[in-house]
C-alpha cells in the first residue's frame, strides 16, 4: 500500500510539469490572440442571418452590428430578428486569461494550418457556460472554432471563416451548429401532450460585411442595451 | 331579395343583435389596451423559452400578432355569440305569434327559409368582420406593423411571416374563420327550426360545441380517435394561413368538411321545417 502510494507521488511530480507547461502554452496562445486585437476598439457589420432548424421557419434576415469594447453590444434591425447569443458576433476580449482556467487539449492541424485545442473553464459562472473548447489557428492568431459546453447539456459550436478589415481579421462567416435541449414551458390542465421538439437541433449561418472598424462608437450608441455575454 | 332584406332588417332591429357587437367590442379593445400596458411582459412570457439562446430585435408587439392573439384567444367562444341569433331566427316566429301571419303569405316556407339563413350568414359574417375590424384598425394607432411571429405554446419554434405577406394571409384566415362560424350558425338555425322558444337551439348550438370541444382535447385513444368526426376540429383552419408554407390540403380538407356540415344542416333544416305542422 506504501509502495503504491509512493508511485502515485512520482507519477503526480512527473505528469506537474507537464500540465504546468501546457497550461503556460494554452495561456500564451490566448495572450497572443488578446494582443493581435487589442487595437480593436470597435467595429459596426452588417449581418445576414440564415435559420437552417425545423422548427424555426424564418427568410434570411439582415441586421446591423455595433460592438464596442469590452462587451457592448448592440444589433439593429428593421424587421424582427433573432439573434443568436452565443456565437452571434466577434467579441475579441471574450477569451481573456484572467476569466478562465486553461488546459491545452492538443496540437493538430485545422483547416491546414497549425492549430491548438484548448479547453477553457470560466472562473465565474458565465451564463451557463459549463466550459468552451476553442481551436486557435497558431500560424495567424485567430480563432478558428468555439464549441461552447452548457451546463444544462448541450452545446453550440461556431465555425469561423475571416477577411482582412483595416488591418484586423474579422469574420465574413459564423456557421453556428446546435444541439441543446430546448427549454419549453410544459403544458398544464387537460390538454393533449405536445408533440412539438424537446431538442433543438441545426445551423446558423450567419455572413457579415461592410465592416467599419475603430470608427470611434460613441457610448450613447449602446445605451439601454444591457451588456451581454456571447 | 326583398325577402332577405326584410329578414336583415327584422335581425339588426333586435337589440339582442347588438350584444354580440357589444361583447366583440369591449374584449378586444380591452384587450388591445391592456396588452399595449403590458407590452413588456407579453413579450417576456412569449419569447420565454427563447430568450436564453436568442437576442430579439424588432417590433414583435405588432398589430399583427395581437390579431392573431385575440383570434387564437377567442375562436372558442365567438361561436356563443353567433347562437344568441342564429338560434333565434326562426324559432323567434313562433315566440312572438307571428309564424302562422308569416306562412300565410305568398312566398313559400322554403322561400322564407332561404332567407332567413340567409340572414343568418350574413350576420355571422358581419360580425366576424366587425371583429376583424376591431383587432386591425385600433390595433394600427397602438402597435403599429411589423412581420409576424407566431409561437406555438409547448414547442420551441417559431413562424416567422413576412409583414408583406400578412394581409392576404390574414384575409384568408379571416374567410376562413366565416367559415367555421357558418357551421355554428347553421346547427343554431336547425334547432332553431325543430324549437318554439329561442332557449332552446341556443342553449343546445352551445351544448354540441362544447361537449365537441371538450371531447376533441382529453387525451384518450377513444376520443382521439374520435376527433376527426367532430366539426369543432376543423374550426381551426384558419391558423393554417399562419403557416410556412400554408397548410393548403388541410385547409381544403376542413373548408370541404366544413361546407358539407353547413349545407347538411341547411337540408335537414329544410326538410323539417316545411313538413312541420304549425300548430300555435
Amino acid at each position: 500500500m506504501k509502495r503504491v502510494g509512493w508511485l502515485g507521488l512520482l507519477l503526480l511530480l512527473l505528469l506537474l510539469p507537464e500540465s504546468i507547461r501546457a497550461e503556460e502554452e494554452g495561456i500564451r496562445y490566448l495572450k497572443a490572440l488578446e494582443k493581435k486585437y487589442a487595437g480593436l476598439q470597435d467595429y459596426t457589420v452588417n449581418v445576414t442571418v440564415h435559420f437552417d432548424i425545423e422548427t424555426f421557419k424564418a427568410p434570411d434576415l439582415q441586421a446591423k452590428i455595433y460592438y464596442k469594447v469590452p462587451d457592448k453590444l448592440k444589433v439593429e434591425s428593421k424587421r424582427v430578428l433573432f439573434f443568436p447569443k452565443e456565437g452571434g458576433y466577434f467579441n475579441p476580449s471574450l477569451f481573456k486569461t484572467e476569466d478562465y482556467a486553461v488546459l491545452l487539449l492538443e496540437h493538430l492541424t485545422y483547416d491546414g494550418k497549425k492549430a491548438a485545442k484548448m479547453r477553457l473553464i470560466p472562473k465565474k459562472p458565465k451564463n451557463n457556460i459549463h466550459d468552451i473548447v476553442l481551436t486557435l489557428d497558431v500560424e495567424q492568431n485567430r480563432v478558428s472554432e468555439i464549441k461552447v459546453v452548457r451546463s444544462g447539456g448541450g452545446e453550440i459550436k461556431a465555425e469561423i471563416l475571416y477577411g482582412s478589415f483595416d488591418r484586423f481579421e474579422l469574420p465574413t462567416r459564423i456557421n453556428l451548429l446546435l444541439d441543446f435541449p430546448a427549454v419549453v414551458p410544459e403544458i398544464k390542465g387537460f390538454q393533449p401532450p405536445s408533440d412539438g421538439t424537446k431538442r433543438v437541433a441545426g445551423r446558423i449561418e450567419m455572413t457579415y460585411s461592410n465592416y467599419k472598424v475603430n470608427s470611434g462608437l460613441t457610448d450613447e450608441i449602446f445605451t439601454d442595451i444591457e451588456p451581454r455575454n456571447p | 331579395m326583398r325577402l332577405l332584406w326584410h329578414e336583415i332588417y327584422k335581425t339588426f332591429s333586435r337589440w339582442r343583435t347588438y350584444i354580440s357587437f357589444g361583447v366583440i367590442a369591449l374584449v378586444v379593445l380591452l384587450t388591445e389596451v391592456v396588452m399595449r400596458l403590458s407590452a413588456g411582459e407579453i413579450i417576456y412570457r412569449m419569447m420565454r423559452p427563447f430568450q436564453r439562446d436568442f437576442l430579439i430585435v424588432g417590433n414583435l408587439l405588432n398589430v399583427w400578432f395581437v390579431t392573431a392573439f385575440i383570434m387564437n384567444s377567442l375562436h372558442i367562444h365567438i361561436p356563443f355569440l353567433i347562437t344568441l341569433v342564429a338560434g333565434d331566427i326562426v324559432s323567434c316566429e313562433a315566440t312572438s305569434g307571428t309564424v302562422r301571419f308569416l306562412l300565410t303569405r305568398p312566398p313559400s316556407r322554403q322561400r322564407i327559409l332561404n332567407a332567413k339563413y340567409l340572414a343568418t350568414l350574413f350576420y355571422t359574417a358581419g360580425l366576424v368582420i366587425f371583429f376583424a375590424l376591431l383587432c386591425v384598425l385600433p390595433g394600427f394607432a397602438l402597435f403599429g406593423s411589423g412581420d409576424l411571429v407566431i409561437h406555438h405554446y409547448g414547442t420551441y419554434g417559431i413562424v416567422f411571416v413576412p409583414e408583406a405577406e400578412i394581409p392576404l394571409r390574414l384575409l384568408l384566415a379571416f374567410a376562413g374563420a366565416i367559415l367555421s362560424m357558418t357551421v355554428v350558425a347553421s346547427l343554431a338555425f336547425f334547432l332553431s327550426t325543430l324549437a318554439e322558444n329561442s332557449i332552446g337551439p341556443i342553449i343546445g348550438t352551445m351544448a354540441v360545441v362544447i361537449v365537441l370541444l371538450i371531447f376533441g382535447t382529453i387525451p384518450l385513444d377513444f376520443f382521439r380517435n374520435l376527433k376527426p368526426y367532430f366539426f369543432t376540429t376543423y374550426m381551426t383552419l384558419w391558423q393554417g394561413f399562419f403557416d410556412i408554407p400554408i397548410r393548403w390540403q388541410e385547409i381544403g380538407t376542413s373548408v370541404l368538411i366544413l361546407g358539407l356540415h353547413s349545407a347538411g344542416l341547411f337540408l335537414l333544416a329544410s326538410i323539417l321545417y316545411r313538413r312541420k305542422d304549425i300548430q300555435s
